[in-house]
């Protein structure tokens, strides 16, 4: 077995995966190994990507359900997270109907690329997929072509999934969905700014958030600043268990006169 | 409050108040303690300790209404004393004046003494906003003659007992404030080239490193290492976008200069001013300045800014 199919043979049940494909993957052969195993976990094979390619036309078979979102789901039009993510609840429920424990599903993401989607729109996009994920048990995949996507696109995409598959192309930070809101962690510096600021923006906007910063590594004043910025969207933020050096330069860069809903605890859990 | 504060304290007073006797300290600072309070300042004593008593000594009731605060424990570290000025002065409530009385603890060093006589003219622009009459007390019985002579070159103001007169010996800041000599290494030195975000973090990652040997608390690195990231991401972003980085471990204290290719900047209180809540610009060499103990900022022969860091353990 090859690395890559290992890889996709390995992916923990109810993890949300992004897998960034390189030329020299084989993405049928680890497609395959990956979806192949829902009979195992008791899951419901499910494939989305576009319509008109070799990999649909290849897996569709192979799959309980195939579909293209852009034109089964959104209806050709706009990127509409809020139906992406009732279609999943309605094909969860019927999955379980049918005596499934939830869904297995293989997204070859190029179906977003008649959207023309930007770094942007694929955080906030993958970031709140990540909280739907989690509350429905779902086990995915998301498979982003390097021929297809820029770099920003992928690097924004590995730092809001929980998991990446494979070595080669491992997220500075990531900020995901977790228990009890989101979680932080890795380094927020000048190589990551502009994706931290997206990402944390679509995570706190509008309401209370709790973020777990317990797995934060670093983290300078421009990424403290963007955590600010996106605090003023928000009615409160709570942060817990940052570094001590993180409370201290937060401070000492008065963010906390700026930001003054942003607190923070300790937690230890 | 009253008209008076109102109408009174309209721009920062800062004033220096050189005196050889307890007698002299007391008669003529209680009375204007006094006057303060009963005119509704906000008014902050930071004074020795021993000070502290002869002044209670002397006031009425009005003693409890000053915010007292142990000189020795407030003037530890200038960039940092000047925020917490900035600060305190920023919650006034509208319409109110402060009046406070500092006593500089300039310790015993000459370094000492150059660093906090800095200190006490950069104030003068730092602090210029604010509706504040601040006293500077300086013993003469105890205070190097050089540092009691700087005091008429940094306060715009002497205060007597009887009088109060403008100090012609006054330097404006831009003109009294230049880099102090830096320190040079002994040590092994570690260089890095910085280009791009990337060797940024790497050289942020070399300072931690050495930082770690020299023997500070995790926290205290982590905290470094901010304030080295942002010195670094400042060269590549403001300062031509090319820097040399050099660290060296002395026995208690690690050094790290920054030299960088941009244009430089001509102003001598670059970092010394809290940078505008949310703005971009301005952060790094403040935060240096908050973060590590000595920071010294150069011109380099090509006109670029050659930022010297020092941290003692």
């Amino acid at each position: 077995m090859t690395a890559c199919v290992q890889a996709l043979h390995d992916v923990v049940p109810g993890s949300h995966a992004c897998w960034v494909v390189d030329a020299d993957d084989d993405f049928h052969a680890a497609g395959l190994e990956f979806l192949g195993r829902a009979a195992e976990t008791g899951e419901k094979a499910v494939y989305f990507g576009p319509r008109d390619s070799e990999p649909y036309r290849a897996l569709r078979n192979e799959v309980a359900l195939a579909a293209d979102p852009r034109l089964d789901f959104l209806s050709g039009g706009t990127l509409d997270p809020a139906a992406m993510f009732r279609m999943f609840a309605d094909t969860t429920a019927a999955a379980r109907t049918e005596g499934h424990r939830g869904l297995r599903l293989l997204a070859d993401m190029d179906w977003l690329l008649p959207l023309g989607p930007t770094a942007d729109d694929i955080v906030g996009f993958e970031l709140r997929l990540d909280r739907e994920a989690r509350s429905l048990g779902a086990t995915i995949v998301c498979a982003y072509r390097s021929r297809s996507f820029d770099v920003p696109a992928i690097t924004g995409a590995g730092c809001v999934h929980p998991v990446t598959v494979g070595e080669r192309h491992r997220p500075e930070f990531r900020l995901v969905a977790d228990e009890r809101g989101w979680r932080l962690s890795g380094e927020v510096d000048l190589v990551t700014a502009d994706l931290f600021q997206s990402a944390i923006t679509t995570a706190v906007a509008g309401g209370d958030s709790v973020v777990d910063a317990s797995g934060l590594e670093f983290i300078d004043v421009a990424g403290m600043r963007a955590f600010a910025r996106a605090a003023r969207s928000a009615r409160g933020v709570r942060v817990v268990d940052a570094p001590a050096a993180v409370r201290r330069c937060w401070c000492a860069a008065s963010f906390d006169q700026l930001a003054p809903n942003v607190e923070f605890v300790a937690d230890g859990r | 409050m009253t008209d008076v504060a109102a109408v009174c304290a309209s721009e920062l007073e800062h004033e220096a108040f050189v005196y050889s006797s307890d007698d002299e300290y007391v008669s003529t600072l209680a009375p204007l303690i006094e006057a303060a309070v009963n005119a509704g300042d906000e008014v902050i004593v930071v004074v020795p300790t021993a000070n502290e008593r002869l002044l209670r000594a002397a006031l009425t009731v009005a003693a409890h209404r000053v915010s007292w605060i142990d000189a020795a424990e407030w003037y530890r570290h200038p960039a940092r004393t000047i925020s917490a000025y900035d600060r305190a002065l920023r919650e006034l409530r509208p319409g109110c004046a402060a009046f406070v009385i500092g006593e500089v603890q300039f310790g015993t060093t000459e370094t000492e003494w150059a660093e906090w006589t800095r200190y006490e003219s950069v104030l003068n622009r730092v602090l210029e906003r604010y509706p504040a009459r601040v006293i500077c007390p300086y013993d003469a019985r105890a205070l190097a003659p050089a540092v009691v002579a700087d005091a008429s070159r940094t306060h715009p103001t002497l205060v007597g007992i009887d009088a109060r007169r403008p100090s012609v010996a006054f330097v404006e800041p831009e003109v009294f404030v230049t880099p102090l000599p830096p320190a040079r290494s002994n040590g092994d030195v570690f260089e890095a080239t910085i280009v791009g975000a990337r060797s940024v973090r790497d050289g942020r990652r070399l300072f931690t490193e050495v930082a770690r040997d020299v023997g500070f608390a995790d926290e205290r690195v982590d905290e470094l290492a901010v304030a080295v990231s942002e010195v670094l991401t400042n060269a590549v972003v403001h300062g031509g976008g090319r820097a040399t980085m050099r660290v060296s471990a002395e026995r208690h204290e690690v050094l790290c200069v920054v030299a960088d290719e941009g244009a430089g900047a001509d102003d001598p209180l670059l970092g010394f001013r809290a940078p505008n809540g949310m703005s971009e610009g301005g952060y790094g060499l403040w935060f240096a300045r908050q973060t590590f103990d000595r920071v010294e900022i150069e011109r380099s022969a090509a006109g670029g800014l050659v930022v010297h860091l020092v941290a003692v353990c």
